[in-house]
């Protein structure tokens, strides 16, 4: 019995050592998801342009006002038009698909719209039968250039597919094995690259001038006499609209980097860009000269103007734009060549802004719209806020303010600043 | 894999609790404590356990726990037995199985990207198997040797806001990092 006890442990000690010997190892797996990029052709994108039935608003975006129509983007897929004959009982009256959509500006009876890459012009005199008649294609080329990559012209970027991947990786020292004297950083794999400046097209704005319509702060064109301006990340487009339905592209202009909005004052384009606004002079519609910028930290920063200041709303946003700051600046642009700023106001999260006459209206996200007496541009004074959640956008017109907040779009009577009254509302589904 | 070892060890420690109980034979305590090394692809390094437990018959049921610093620190906790081959007591056979618990030190582990945002440390499958001897020392104490092929695990999620890999939006945040070390382990010490 011994005798077979010695040998089992023999064998046992030969097998174990074998085996050990033999899976001595260390291995590592490093988990991720991988990102495709999904692609369609332009030609298939907007041949589901079309009217549809009003269908309620889940994700509100930008906002232009034409008369008493309202027309609120719903991001990337079209626009809900909204019939605002009665600010107190206003009618969701129809949808306007247009895939990759998150712009717009109306001249009469022709809508312009950002859909992926493209700019169309669409009829909509018939609301039940509304027609494309011009598109100009890859105003938006940016939108193509994706982390090192570029898509073919003619086609668009409708979504990622993500996959979970695991890659082995070696185990070595600093990457498994840690020790005291191990410092510095990991390695790092071949697989990461740094933000690099390059980051996803995430939003486009939309807007107009007073003469063709109103629109909101965040907005990416601007409609002024028989041009529309439409700022990209890095360019100005300038398009001939005199006859509305078959714009033609007079003009592109570098104008810099990470460009946001565009906001247009009388001769003058108002550019806010994520380092700073730039002032141009449209004096010469189809030649913007460059008159003069105002630098600050690298943030959002919507801006709008009047003859003699400029008010600009910076707010941090993780990934976006980064920086810590948030707050309404007020410059002087009384000498246009050289704004100055004149004064901070700390705020929560500031987004859209608005003025007309001495009202400032302010979205700051969760905190609500704040109301400033600017009688004294020096010295905003906070008059009241509104509470709302996740205020976005606010255009003041007529003594009514309408505000695009988290759950519908908001209408104010503000004749009365320190009594300012809420009229209707729209209900977004969230 | 964790969790088949979590049941397999479950299960045998009631199965030979419940197999001891119908014998109705007096339990004795059991304390074995050894120092040693586990030697892999990358380290040999020093290593202290504990495992003390219940002894009947031909084997050794308990509770454990190490300090195991292979690759990174981390104290694996784990159920084990041991069965003697002879009633002389002088051979055996061991096998553990549990979970490794990971450290949070400073030696690790080192963000992939600067002013990245943080780890969560993974609790990870322990395991160990392999033979032993015992010599007497005296009445109450003897020595031990084992030797064995031991199984770690340890993994983590890295964290960071800025994470960005092949053409990708910047949604991912999060980067799973998994490893596992397959080394022999020599274990010396003395059982009471």
């Amino acid at each position: 019995m011994k005798t077979i006890f010695s040998k089992s442990l023999i064998a046992a000690s030969a097998i174990i050592t074998i085996v050990a010997i033999a899976c001595v190892k260390d291995t590592g797996t490093q988990t991720f998801k991988v990102f495709t990029p999904i692609t369609a052709s332009m030609a298939s994108l907007r041949a589901s342009i079309k009217s549809e039935a009003a269908m309620p608003i889940k994700d509100a975006g930008k906002m232009f006002i034409l008369g008493n129509f309202v027309f609120v983007n719903e991001k990337n897929k079209g626009i809900h038009v909204i019939d605002n004959t009665n600010p107190a009982s206003p009618i969701n009256k129809s949808f306007i698909n247009i895939p990759g959509n998150f712009d717009v500006a109306v001249k009469g009876s022709t809508l312009y719209a950002d859909c992926y890459n493209d700019v169309v012009s669409i009829d909509i005199s018939n609301p039940n039968n509304i027609a494309i008649t011009s598109v100009t294609e890859d105003v938006f080329k940016d939108k193509r250039f994706l982390f090192g990559r570029t898509l073919p012209a003619g086609t668009a970027l409708i979504g990622w597919d993500s996959k979970d991947t695991i890659v082995d990786i070696e185990v070595q020292p600093g990457m498994g094995i840690w020790t005291k004297n191990e410092s510095g950083l990991i390695a790092s794999s071949s697989w990461f690259v740094g933000l690099g400046g390059v980051l996803m097209a995430s939003s486009f704005s939309g807007a107009a001038t007073p003469v063709n319509g109103i629109a909101g702060s965040n907005s990416r064109f601007a409609i002024q006499n028989n041009y529309m301006y439409c700022v990209t990340k890095s360019e100005l487009h300038i398009f001939n609209i005199s006859n509305a339905s078959n714009p033609s592209t007079t003009n592109i202009k570098n104008i810099g980097w990470e460009i946001e909005t565009i906001y247009p004052f009388k001769d003058k384009l108002f550019i806010g860009a994520r380092t700073g606004m730039s002032i141009y002079d449209v004096s010469s519609p189809t030649n913007p000269t460059y008159v003069s910028g105002f630098s600050h930290a690298r943030l959002c920063d919507p801006v709008i103007a009047d003859d003699t200041h400029a008010y600009l709303t910076l707010h941090a946003s993780e990934n976006i734009c980064a920086g810590t700051q948030n707050e309404l600046n007020v410059l002087d642009i009384t000498n246009i060549t050289n704004p100055t700023l004149l004064t901070r106001v700390n705020l929560t999260k500031p987004q859209g802004l608005s003025k007309h006459n001495n009202v400032l209206m302010v979205c700051d996200d969760n905190s609500g719209v704040r109301v400033f007496n600017v009688s004294n541009p020096s010295s905003p004074q906070l008059i009241t806020t509104i509470p709302l959640k996740a205020a976005y956008e606010v255009i003041l017109v007529n003594g009514i303010a309408l505000v695009t907040a988290k759950d519908g779009l908001y209408q104010y009577n503000y004749t009365n600043i320190n009594n300012i009254q809420p009229l209707g509302k729209v209900s977004f589904v969230n | 894999m964790f969790k088949k070892i979590i049941y397999t060890s479950t299960l045998c420690f009631a199965t030979f609790t419940i197999a001891f109980a119908q014998k109705k034979e007096k339990y004795q305590f059991t304390s074995i404590t050894t120092i040693g090394m586990v030697a892999g692809a990358n380290q040999q390094i020093f290593t202290m356990q504990s495992f003390n437990g219940v002894s009947k018959n031909l084997w050794v049921h308990g509770l454990g726990f190490a300090f195991d610093n292979y690759g990174s620190n981390s104290s694996p906790i784990f159920l084990g037995s041991r069965r003697y081959l002879s009633k002389s007591k002088k051979t055996f056979l061991y096998a553990d199985a549990g979970v490794n618990i990971p450290w949070r030190t400073s030696n690790f582990p080192k963000p992939t990207q600067p002013n990245g945002d943080g780890f969560n440390l993974k609790i990870k499958p322990y395991a160990e198997f392999g033979i032993g001897i015992t010599a007497p020392i005296n009445h109450q104490t003897k020595f031990i040797a084992q030797l064995g092929y031991s199984y770690k695990g340890f993994g983590y999620t890295e964290k960071n806001s800025w994470f960005w890999i092949g053409p990708a939006p910047t949604t991912q945040k999060e980067i799973e990092y998994d490893f596992v070390y397959r080394r022999i382990a020599l274990r010396l010490g003395i059982v009471f």
